[in-house]
């Protein structure tokens, strides 16, 4: 479970902008992404989206915003052309194949940033990890956990946080019931 | 989802989204719909077809809109509707839930996994009904008196008592995730359950707490993004009262 990202649509109209979002949020990969369509102040925030898509109307006039952010760019435009600069998507392409070749498009734009950033989490734990979930599960309090583990409150959390993105659970009694569930503890430990 | 207008046929409407018919029961609407569209049925039932059209709207999350068209009722109508959903949580989803949970159960006598399950979920059974029991001692009637100030001569004196004891603020702060637990228990069993159970038993419990972890989100963004901000509207509203009458 990454961070969630966010996806940055700017479309002349709301009807083109509103249906790109809506085929987006259709595909399997990019389902917990939020999405913001032609916000008012885009020009000063473009860092912060993951995946910026702009409609050739504005090529010209967000050109100088958009070149040091290019890999993050998908450019729309109504013929098959190549630019140098800018990936670019066919809107006029055929019915059939548009899905496609859009969700091909963002797998790729995305999965380039992603492995530019730290190496991606395996989903296995740590034995570290199990230790802090075992106690988790116990009913122990983050500074009883530092304690009996003889490491900061910090780090208690920072594992805390991983466990919750590895496993996907975020509440203390789904973290009991997934340590007793795999041995970690026993039924009998929990208060 | 498809956005529905009061000239739908309800049956139409079930059809194609199913998951509504919880909803349409909340409002006393029974199944048997025939050909008759949402505003006859509402008619016959004594329900208002605008409100009961924008609250199947806003479940289907269709689109934005239906916030701003929401805030156009009257709060006493949006609190009863989640008084009907608070109800339906009590007296007919959690039942359902423990009656399915009770069958995957029973279908393997010895399986410690499954009383664990059976657990967690008596415990977020209780935490739930405690936060419906909260939002309705305290939260609900502070609204309804609220509402009653309004036409008062000396509401605002009033409401600068009331204030002191309780705000909507209060319970913005005090307002916590109930569907989170649910998301964990739905997860675990679907993700690391480690024995051959009754597949069918499982299913169906996980079916219903999909459905219920889905209403409860909803109905969270009712209480958060509709009736609260109404609320702080009613209470500036009186605060500006009581300054009058300095």
């Amino acid at each position: 479970m990454s961070k969630n990202k966010s996806i940055l649509i700017l479309t002349t109209d709301f009807l083109q902008g509103y249906g790109l979002k809506q085929l987006l949020e259709e595909y399997h990969y990019m389902e917990n992404f939020t999405y913001s369509i032609n916000p008012k102040k885009a020009e000063s925030g473009f860092s912060k989206y993951d995946l910026i898509f702009i409609s050739s109307d504005f090529y010209f006039s967000l050109y100088d915003n958009l070149i040091p952010i290019k890999k993050k760019v998908i450019l729309l435009t109504t013929i098959s052309v190549h630019i140098p600069e800018f990936t670019t998507l066919n809107i006029n392409n055929e019915e059939e194949l548009f899905p496609e070749n859009l969700y091909e498009l963002c797998s790729l734009k995305l999965n380039r940033t992603e492995s530019q950033q730290s190496t991606k989490m395996k989903t296995e734990l740590s034995e570290r990890e199990k230790e802090v979930l075992a106690l988790v599960g116990k009913g122990y309090m983050n500074k009883n956990i530092a304690d009996e583990l003889n490491i900061s409150i910090n780090t208690v959390l920072t594992h805390r946080k991983n466990l919750t993105a590895k496993l996907g659970i975020k509440t203390v009694s789904g973290m009991t019931m997934y340590a007793i569930l795999n041995g970690l503890i026993s039924a009998d430990d929990i208060q | 989802m498809t956005f529905i207008s009061p000239q739908a046929k309800l049956a139409d409407v079930i059809h194609r989204d199913y998951l509504l018919l919880s909803v349409v029961n909340r409002f006393g609407i029974r199944l048997g719909f025939g050909d008759k569209s949402i505003r006859h049925i509402c008619e016959e039932a004594g329900v208002d077809p605008e409100f009961f059209t924008a609250i199947l709207n806003t479940f289907n999350s269709a689109n934005y809109f239906a916030e701003k068209k929401l805030m156009a009722f009257p709060i006493l109508q949006i609190l009863d509707y989640l008084r009907k959903t608070h109800d339906y949580y009590r007296d007919i989803e959690l039942k359902i839930i423990d009656v399915h949970l009770n069958v995957l159960i029973e279908s393997e006598k010895n399986a410690k996994e499954l009383a664990l399950i059976k657990r967690f979920f008596e415990e977020y059974k209780t935490e739930l009904l405690l936060h419906l029991k909260r939002e309705e001692e305290r939260t609900f009637p502070y609204i309804e008196t609220l509402v009653s100030y309004k036409g008062l001569e000396n509401g605002g004196e009033l409401f600068r008592e009331l204030s002191k004891k309780y705000s909507i603020r209060v319970f913005k702060r005090e307002h916590d995730n109930v569907d989170e637990k649910l998301f964990d228990l739905k997860n675990i069993i679907i993700k690391y359950l480690n024995n051959d159970y009754d597949q069918s038993s499982c299913n169906a419990v996980i079916f219903e707490l999909f459905k219920l972890e889905k209403d409860l989100i909803e109905h969270t963004k009712l209480e958060d993004k509709i009736l609260i901000p109404m609320v702080e509207a009613l209470e500036e509203e009186l605060k500006g009262k009581q300054n009058e009458q300095k």
